[in-house]
């Protein structure tokens, strides 16, 4: 029974059985352009469970690579290890109840406020207050401790090392109401040509108020530089609405995100309506990193209800400006960018049929097309509690532009960035195996000009209760 | 009648002008039917779609492309279905020795209430003794491809074929790529809306083409728009008793008309159908809005 469950989650996980990604996934604004990104998947264990993993890749007929990790869940200790070579999620963490509070250590993914200085606060045009907070739209964080006792009044310490600076802070918060301090001893600059370590301090104060559909959080830093953000949301009958707005200093970086600074002025809104005859959702977001140095995003979603066990989304996106900072005082400014998409998915017994395609043009209507791509999933479930998966894409993109394609493992979301013209495939087969499950993973990418790539990943994963 | 030197040449010119135009995206088994899932044998080895009926049935073909009597393609297949599993098996011929290719092609799947999934494998060979060598042997070629089809709801088929997903050895005269349609149906009137991906090696970002089927008793007629450059086709089926006759012709503005003729004979066949072929009678459930 535990294996029958344990397969259907598997092919669950396999088939896609989750809400559309109706907007294109991108990776955050501080990975590096045309690189794979690679993000943890945001699921948890319950109370009690344990999970383990063993894998090996191959990459274009380069060496096998190994992987593992293990995971458990449980009322006092809870705890991760991710462990293989060339592996950016690698790491471990752990938490356990101790004096009187709770204590974490290694990869930590805290968040103090609205997360201004601490966490992250999201990207105007991918978070507004109705997203929920994911490991792609917060990225990838710091290692260290931390210490927190208390729920409503609460107290809480941090030591380690974020964005490349060793940082200490202490929070106080009561109530929706919160005090913190973050401070850094030293501060890493680049100097000219050579990188040199300058000692200097570099502290952050913040203050913040959480209460219930709304929130704000002010922060500031030792020489005077702010930021402010705020949000909030309300509801009316089926309609849902979320305003944000950041203000601030241009030259305010959070100790803790150099690199995720973000804009420092922005405003978003977002209109969603989850039921009735048309769902919808739409998303304006407008933001500056300097003068001259802006952008904006407008998208609109549609739901229509379609037949039961079927699902369909069509969405409209303009884009204007950048989304990333300028480097050494230059911007990778783009003009207008249209987008146009639809997907769709049906099920019926144990097959499921998933259709998206996705057209990106620099005129209006998504003309002048420049990039593209169309992707089919036939997923299959078979006897004995054996699942497949086939997932076909071709994509055309043009110089300068960046596609994403995403691509679904065991424990992570991988982001593949594709350019040229070409074609991927991936067939992916679960089967029951020695009390787990076996996932084997085959792509194949045919790029225009180049010889055929093939990659396979192999796991062997087993999640338990321990009591 | 032009001399064996001279048509080589020729040909070869006509071929690349295959390759480049996009005439068509269908090739070896490219019967006389609105796109989508059908009954015949010849479909379901060219898009991998399996019927939904499981009736016996053999197929003749003879197409000409773009108006040239030195490529003509004639091919037969024979299909079967028991219970949920649907196999097809055919032999095709295209074009005159000096440039033309034998194909032998296996499709498999099930189809079952309301859903079918097939997979198809093609192995080429030219039939100029002189072919250059390739990675399977000289002018030889193989491909492996899927398709799947789902009707979510009644009178809707959403249908998707990859053909050519692994190819390898000496590439096929037509890269064919991937496509997805819906077909919708009110009778008389079926419908349809094809997508086809950008083929390997062409600079365009693909093309949209639809469709409008009318049936009258035992007969269909069609029409069919495409754009890039814009050209129609229209088609049409007939049956008597166990046999169909079907014919297609297909304009282009630059190449000429491909004309296809099919022959068709099995029991309890239905008529080629983008919204309705096969889908059993939805539950009451999937009738709710």
């Amino acid at each position: 029974m535990r294996h029958t469950a344990g397969a259907l989650m598997l092919f669950l996980i396999l088939a896609g059985f989750r809400p559309l990604t109706a907007r294109a996934l991108e990776p955050p604004p501080e990975a590096r352009e045309g690189e794979d990104y690679e993000a943890e998947n945001t699921d948890t264990l319950s109370s009690g469970e344990v999970e383990v993993d063993f894998g090996a890749t191959g990459r274009g007929g380069g060496p096998m690579r190994r992987r593992q990790h293990v995971r458990l869940s449980g009322d006092e200790l809870s705890a991760g290890v991710r462990e293989g070579a060339g592996d950016p999620l690698a790491g471990a963490d752990v938490r356990l109840r101790a004096l009187g509070g709770t204590l974490a250590a290694g990869r930590l993914a805290p968040r103090w406020g609205r997360g201004v200085v601490l966490g992250g606060s999201g990207d105007p045009w991918t978070r507004t207050a109705l997203e929920r907070d994911d490991a792609l739209s917060r990225g990838r964080t710091g290692e260290g401790w931390t210490y927190r006792r208390g729920e409503r009044s609460s107290v809480a310490v941090l030591g380690g090392r974020f964005a490349r600076r060793d940082l200490a802070g202490v929070s106080v918060a009561r109530g929706p109401v919160g005090l913190a301090a973050i401070a850094s001893p030293r501060l890493r600059l680049k100097g000219t040509g050579t990188s040199r370590a300058v000692a200097q301090r570099a502290a952050q104060y913040s203050t913040w108020c959480l209460a219930g559909d709304a929130s704000a959080e002010l922060a500031m830093d030792r020489r005077g530089r702010w930021r402010a953000e705020a949000a909030g949301t309300r509801e009316a009958g089926d309609w849902r609405l979320a305003l944000g707005a950041r203000g601030g200093t241009e030259g305010f970086v959070p100790l803790a995100a150099a690199s995720r600074a973000g804009p420092a002025r922005a405003l978003s809104a977002a209109l969603v309506r989850e039921r009735g005859p048309l769902p919808l959702s739409g998303r304006l977001a407008l933001w500056r990193f300097a003068p001259a140095v802006s952008g904006a995003r407008a998208t609109l979603e549609l739901r229509p209800r379609v037949a039961q066990h079927a699902e369909l989304v069509v969405g409209f996106e303009e884009q204007h400006g950048t989304r990333r900072p300028p480097t050494d005082g230059v911007s990778a400014e783009r003009g207008l960018r249209q987008g146009l998409w639809g997907e769709w998915r049906g099920e019926r017994g144990p097959l499921l049929l998933g259709v998206r395609s996705e057209t990106w043009g620099a005129r209006s209507w998504a003309r002048s097309s420049v990039r593209g791509v169309s992707t089919v999933r036939v997923a299959v479930a078979l006897p004995a509690g054996v699942s497949a998966r086939l997932t076909h894409s071709v994509y055309r993109v043009r110089s300068g532009e960046s596609l994403y394609l995403p691509e679904a493992g065991i424990d992570r979301l991988v982001l593949r960035a594709v350019t040229g013209a070409g074609e991927r495939s991936r067939l992916e087969v679960s089967a029951p195996a020695a009390r787990g499950t076996i996932r084997a993973a085959l792509d194949l990418s045919l790029v225009e000009g180049k010889l055929p790539r093939a990659n396979w990943t192999l796991d062997w994963i087993r999640r338990t209760r321990t009591r | 009648m032009i001399a064996p030197s001279a048509r080589r040449p020729f040909s070869f010119a006509v071929l690349i002008a295959l390759l480049g135009g996009r005439a068509v995206g269908a090739q070896d088994f490219a019967a006389p039917a609105p796109p989508g899932p059908g009954d015949a044998p010849v479909l379901f080895l060219e898009s991998a779609l399996p019927a939904a009926a499981g009736a016996l049935a053999l197929d003749g073909l003879v197409l000409r492309w773009n108006g040239l009597d030195e490529l003509v393609t004639r091919a037969v297949a024979i299909g079967f279905g028991a219970r949920k599993t649907r196999v097809a098996a055919g032999l095709s011929q295209t074009g005159e020795p000096e440039v033309g290719w034998t194909c032998v092609a296996l499709a498999a799947g099930a189809a079952l209430d309301g859903a079918g999934l097939g997979v198809r494998a093609a192995g080429r060979r030219d039939r100029d003794r002189g072919a250059l060598g390739g990675a399977l042997g000289p002018g030889l070629g193989a491909e492996i491809g899927f398709g799947a089809w789902l009707a979510p709801s009644a009178g809707v088929k959403v249908w998707t074929s990859a053909p050519q997903v692994w190819r390898r050895g000496t590439l096929p005269p037509l890269s064919r790529p991937l496509t997805w349609g819906v077909g919708l149906e009110s009778d008389p009137v079926r419908g349809w809306i094809l997508h086809r991906s950008p083929s390997r090696g062409a600079r365009d970002m693909g093309e949209l083409s639809g469709g409008v089927a009318f049936v009258t008793g035992p007969a269909i007629a069609w029409i069919e728009a495409r754009e890039r450059p814009l050209r129609g086709g229209l088609g049409l089926a007939a049956r008597a008793r166990s046999a169909t006759i079907a014919a297609q012709v297909d304009g282009h503005p630059v190449l000429g008309e491909t004309v296809r003729l099919s022959v068709s004979f099995g029991a309890a066949r239905s008529m080629p159908d983008p919204a309705s072929a096969g889908t059993s009678p939805a539950p009451p459930a999937d009738r709710s809005p």
